[in-house]
């Protein structure tokens, strides 16, 4: 089964998680959430400020987890501020006119939203390949400019591989003006677990 | 500094110049050190953006620049080729950007990675004269090698001079 590009799976694999993800946060925020199409993409350390530069010198919020077990790897879920603060007025029926995350329940409530969107999301691959399960940390909090937190984020990653394999997927919501990503970097044996499961259910 | 020539030091990497009219730049620190080279005397000047402290964590043929004990070894090996001898270094980075209730040791790479810059440059008997390390925020960090001042600008202090 080598005819089907690894690339094709993967995007099949992420638009899956995608639409998981999606409505658990609709449910969540009681919205509409579209998803775009994701993309997938193998990207040099070197290549992440080109591949990312709409927000590479922002200031974002970002959600960071590991995840074990069936699959191996990072993601990061990361908004921009405004984002940040539409999500909050939502969720804690507010109407702030700026993102001020210097209470510790600011910051729960966004760590939580980046929780219910990577559990399902990585649960939906799971099932998806129908691997043993992964088991993901607790979220980390952070609020930068997006270069240095990938900068600390790829520190975590870099002992094993020069490269990294990105699931990009951006969800946005009617009404609200809103832009959430969510990068997921796959380790080398998470990819040829992959490729051999998908070659078995073939 | 508008007229001088701008390079960007890229993850894992090094880039040395013999002139001084450039600066070396890494946009965004976070966790990564930037180690910064340089001899005034022979106007050789080297940035170098360290990612994890021991090639010893290498797993398969990965890029060696990235290690602090290979990275710096490398570049200074380099630098004195092109005829550097008397060197000060300057390192900045190393910072903690992910919180969490739950204290995680893997979260301590910044800290990591600056022992482990320290020790390599302790090892090559050369000094530091200036450091901006540590913290919970990113930096920018520009390295002017006309008059070896460098600028660290963060979302939490804006732009200072060390």
């Amino acid at each position: 089964m080598k005819f089907i590009p690894i690339s094709d799976i993967l995007k099949e694999m992420a638009t899956v998680a995608a639409g998981r993800s999606t409505s658990a946060l609709a449910e969540m925020l009681d919205l509409k959430v579209d998803i775009k199409v994701p993309s997938v993409r193998f990207v040099k350390f070197q290549e992440l400020p080109k591949e990312l530069s709409e927000f590479y010198e922002k200031e974002v919020i970002g959600i960071y987890f590991k995840f074990f077990g069936g699959l191996e790897g990072d993601m990061l879920c990361f908004m921009t501020k405004d984002t940040a603060k539409n999500l909050i007025n939502i969720l804690l029926g507010e109407e702030t006119q700026e993102f001020n995350d210097s209470l510790d329940i600011i910051k729960a409530a966004i760590k939580e939203v980046g929780n219910i969107t990577a559990n399902s999301y990585i649960n939906a691959i799971t099932d998806f390949l129908n691997l043993e399960k992964t088991v993901i940390s607790v979220p980390f909090y952070s609020h930068d400019i997006l270069s240095s937190i990938l900068d600390s984020l790829l520190c975590q990653i870099g002992a094993v591989s020069d490269e990294v394999i990105i699931l990009d997927t951006s969800l946005r919501t009617e009404k609200v003006e809103m832009g959430f990503k969510i990068l997921t970097f796959l380790q080398q044996e998470s990819i040829e677990k992959i490729y051999s499961r998908i070659e078995k259910l073939i | 500094m508008e007229n001088l020539q701008r390079i960007f030091v890229n993850i894992g990497e090094y880039c040395i110049v013999k002139n001084n009219n450039t600066i070396l730049e890494i946009v965004g620190l976070g966790s990564c050190v930037a180690v910064i080279l340089y001899d005034k005397i022979n106007k050789i000047y080297g940035m170098a953006h360290i990612m994890l402290p021991s090639s010893s964590q290498a797993k398969g043929n990965v890029n060696l620049k990235k290690f602090a004990d290979t990275g710096i070894k490398m570049m200074l090996e380099e630098m004195k080729k092109m005829g550097g001898r008397f060197f000060e270094a300057i390192i900045v980075g190393g910072a903690c950007l992910f919180e969490s209730q739950i204290q995680d040791p893997i979260m301590k790479i910044g800290e990591r990675n600056i022992e482990a810059v320290k020790e390599v440059l302790n090892q090559q008997n050369i000094s530091i004269v200036k450091e901006d390390v540590g913290g919970n925020f990113g930096r920018t960090v520009s390295f002017d090698t006309s008059n070896c001042i460098v600028y660290v600008k963060s979302q939490k202090y804006g732009l200072k001079q060390l």
